[in-house]
């Protein structure tokens, strides 16, 4: 009886230090876990972004208005433009400059901002959306003192896509 | 009458023993655990920060760049100031930004600028390099936002030659590395 009793305390100390271990590898596997697999599925979702700059073009009438082409060929849908970055670098003077993100149309922009459209009677599907296969455009209002050129842009997405694509002079100005 | 004495004193000892296990081996299971967990964490954490820096631009023009007023290095033939703007693209806030570790080293591998000091008042001193975060004093980095850092190299020493190549590398508190190479204009 005695050494039963006690043979069942010493096991139940045993038995709790394992729980106590076990418990905490356990939340620390969870955690980890659930760590790399958000890691791999951005990754997994930067791979799958593959966004290209077919032309840069300034407007003719409005020189300070640029329009760039960008065509989605990759495998997956792009939406969160605000989460994107669109930077102009110029040949001359003017020092580069980040744009802010409008929601608007490319009427409502003020000056070092842009906007995206896609022309939805070419790609009805999902007007709002950039899904793979669609073509669409970037508007971009700058804001210079001077006339300067373009020389590249820099546009990144939210996945960390990153694309740094060298226009040629693209001639600009104030408007 | 034996029997149940050397029960009771089986009983007792066996009681003892455990209350003496406990105390002596239970804070240490307890306090290994846990670090355990914190070590986990830190790792979730480290795995969980990402970022990409997808932009580097060095000024040419005057420095400091405007709105500032120009006091020193005028940008002929070398560049006084980097832009580099860096996107948090983890599932983790990056915080704090004033724990950055910013290093710069050039192509030939002659100049070279580790853990670059961060000057907290984002003005223009004259001396080392210094590094900031704009806005001002930012310390949170929150997961899909874009960071913007200046660094600035007023110095004869720390100006950075036309047609140069240098590397920028930024490293997070938890190890997390990334680097960007670019090309001061010519």
């Amino acid at each position: 009886m005695g050494i039963s009793l006690a043979a069942l305390l010493v096991m139940s100390v045993f038995f709790t230090g394992v729980l106590m271990m076990y418990r905490t590898t356990l939340f620390g596997n969870v955690v980890v876990s659930n760590a790399v697999d958000a890691s791999v599925e951005q990754a997994l979702k930067k791979s799958k972004t593959y966004i290209v700059i077919d032309d840069v073009a300034a407007n003719s009438i409005e020189v300070c208005k640029i329009q760039v082409g960008v065509q989605n060929r990759g495998a997956i849908a792009t939406h969160d433009f605000d989460s994107m970055d669109v930077i102009v670098h110029y040949q001359g003077a003017t020092a580069p400059v980040r744009l802010q993100y409008s929601s608007g149309n490319q009427n409502s922009l003020t000056g070092d901002d842009w906007t995206m459209t896609i022309d939805a009677t070419k790609f009805p599907f999902e007007p709002s959306i950039f899904n793979p296969g669609e073509d669409a455009m970037i508007h971009a209002r700058l804001n210079l003192a001077s006339p300067d050129n373009i020389s590249a842009i820099a546009l990144g997405t939210a996945s960390g896509y990153v694309l740094r694509y060298s226009t040629g002079p693209v001639g600009v100005g104030p408007c | 009458m034996d029997k149940v004495l050397v029960t009771g004193l089986l009983i007792i000892a066996a009681v003892t023993s455990v209350a003496v296990i406990i105390g002596s081996i239970g804070p240490t299971i307890g306090r290994g655990g846990q670090e355990a967990k914190e070590s986990q964490l830190a790792a979730a954490k480290k795995i969980a920060t990402s970022f990409t820096i997808f932009d580097v631009i060095p000024s040419i023009g005057p420095y400091p760049p405007p709105p500032a007023q120009a006091n020193a290095c005028s940008g002929a033939g070398h560049s006084c100031s980097i832009d580099i703007w860096i996107k948090n693209i983890g599932q983790a806030e990056i915080e704090p930004v004033s724990a950055l570790d910013i290093s710069l080293l050039s192509s030939t591998g002659e100049y070279y600028r580790d853990n670059i000091a961060r000057d907290a008042n984002c003005s223009y001193v004259a001396g080392d390099p210094t590094w900031y975060a704009l806005p001002c004093g930012k310390e949170i980095w929150l997961p899909n936002e874009t960071l913007h850092l200046r660094l600035n190299g007023p110095r004869n020493l720390d100006r950075l030659s036309l047609g140069s190549h240098y590397t920028v590398y930024v490293i997070t508190r938890n190890g997390v590395q990334e680097k960007f190479m670019f090309q001061v204009p010519q």
